[in-house]
């Protein structure tokens, strides 16, 4: 059954058995798994009518205004401390750094 | 979940030192069980896949030989694959050994300075990695198993389609969630929703099984959930993509 699996996919298995909020923030950031971070931010901004995949996809964007990505920080860094768990306030720490890369990217 | 566990590896063990029916049945579980690692690591060591076949056979058979390792092992002493490895990497050492020995009788002029207790084993690391890997393959498979008729008993077998094509795909990349969800004919969260009651059961199976092999130094600890959560971990760290 798990003849051609990789080490990752086995990573990725062991951590669905993990309770230890440290170790699922580690895979979330180790992994880059955008859907997992587009869900759990998408949870997060819930009734702001804001989607997680809207933001990251505007931030990911080449040419997304400044004044949009220093909105977007704000909401990151916002997200980030009024986060419920480690994961969530992953979430949010790594969209707030992507988002002063693009920034960075962009502007120079 | 009243469901009949298999055994650990430590119980396997001890009914492996019996002389009977039973403890021969309880030998070749061990051997099926761990026939991978073993002879992984034993292919990175000697390079020579007769050989390592030979050798695997023969730490199997000194395994349950009288006087042999399931004897000296003890589950107080660490975790059962450490054992397990280090008994191999013995195996591996006095195999070296006895050909160093055989080599300086035919050529006495080869004599080190070393002496046959200093036998390196270059391959060492990547041996070691290739067992943990195969270690927890065989670990992730057997709670897999188990995840698989359990789910089959409650009819989920949709969940557990869309679970299995999430996290064991062979593909380079996972299909998305909207990807399964059209494939099943359902939005991306109900996809997701149905695979993640796959990976709780998934969790709740491999976490039961962990906590029946981990050993508590002393004996008389308790196996917290932290404890459990701390071998995942050094399941996890070792691995490589």
């Amino acid at each position: 059954m798990l003849d051609r699996c990789t080490g990752r996919q086995l990573k990725e298995l062991l951590a669905l058995a993990s309770t230890d909020e440290k170790t699922a923030q580690n895979w979330l950031l180790e992994v880059g798994d955008v859907e997992q971070l587009e869900y759990l931010l998408t949870e997060m901004c819930a009734g702001t009518g804001q989607s997680g995949a809207a933001l990251l996809k505007a931030v990911c964007l080449p040419d997304t205004p400044l004044d949009t990505l220093v909105a977007i920080k704000s909401t990151a860094k916002r997200l980030a401390v009024t986060a419920e768990g480690p994961r969530r306030e992953a979430a949010a720490t790594l969209l707030y750094h992507l988002t002063v890369a693009a920034a960075l990217a962009a502007r120079g | 979940m009243a469901e009949q566990f298999p055994e650990t590896s430590w119980t396997l063990l001890a009914k492996a030192r019996e002389q009977s029916d039973q403890g021969a049945g309880a030998r070749e579980d061990l051997a099926q069980r761990y026939h991978r690692p073993v002879q992984q690591f034993l292919l990175l060591l000697v390079q020579d896949g007769e050989q390592a076949q030979d050798l695997a056979q023969e730490f199997f058979t000194r395994l349950s030989g009288p006087g042999g390792l399931l004897e000296r092992a003890r589950p107080g002493k660490g975790a059962f694959r450490d054992y397990l490895r280090e008994s191999l990497r013995n195996l591996v050492r006095d195999y070296y050994r006895h050909n160093r020995a055989q080599a300086l009788q035919m050529h006495p002029d080869q004599a080190s300075a070393g002496g046959w207790d200093l036998v390196e084993l270059p391959g060492y690391p990547a041996a070691e990695a290739a067992f943990h890997h195969e270690w927890v393959k065989v670990t992730l498979a057997e709670a897999l198993n188990r995840v698989r008729a359990l789910c089959l008993k409650r009819n989920l077998q949709v969940h557990l389609d869309l679970f299995e094509a999430r996290y064991l795909s062979e593909a380079e990349f996972a299909p998305s969630w909207a990807e399964l969800g059209t494939r099943y004919s359902m939005d991306q969260k109900a996809a997701r929703d149905r695979a993640d009651t796959v990976a709780r059961h998934f969790r709740l199976v491999l976490r039961r099984m962990l906590r029946n092999e981990i050993t508590v130094p002393g004996g008389s600890g308790r196996v917290t959930e932290a404890v459990i959560d701390a071998e995942i971990k050094a399941l996890l760290s070792p691995l490589r993509e």
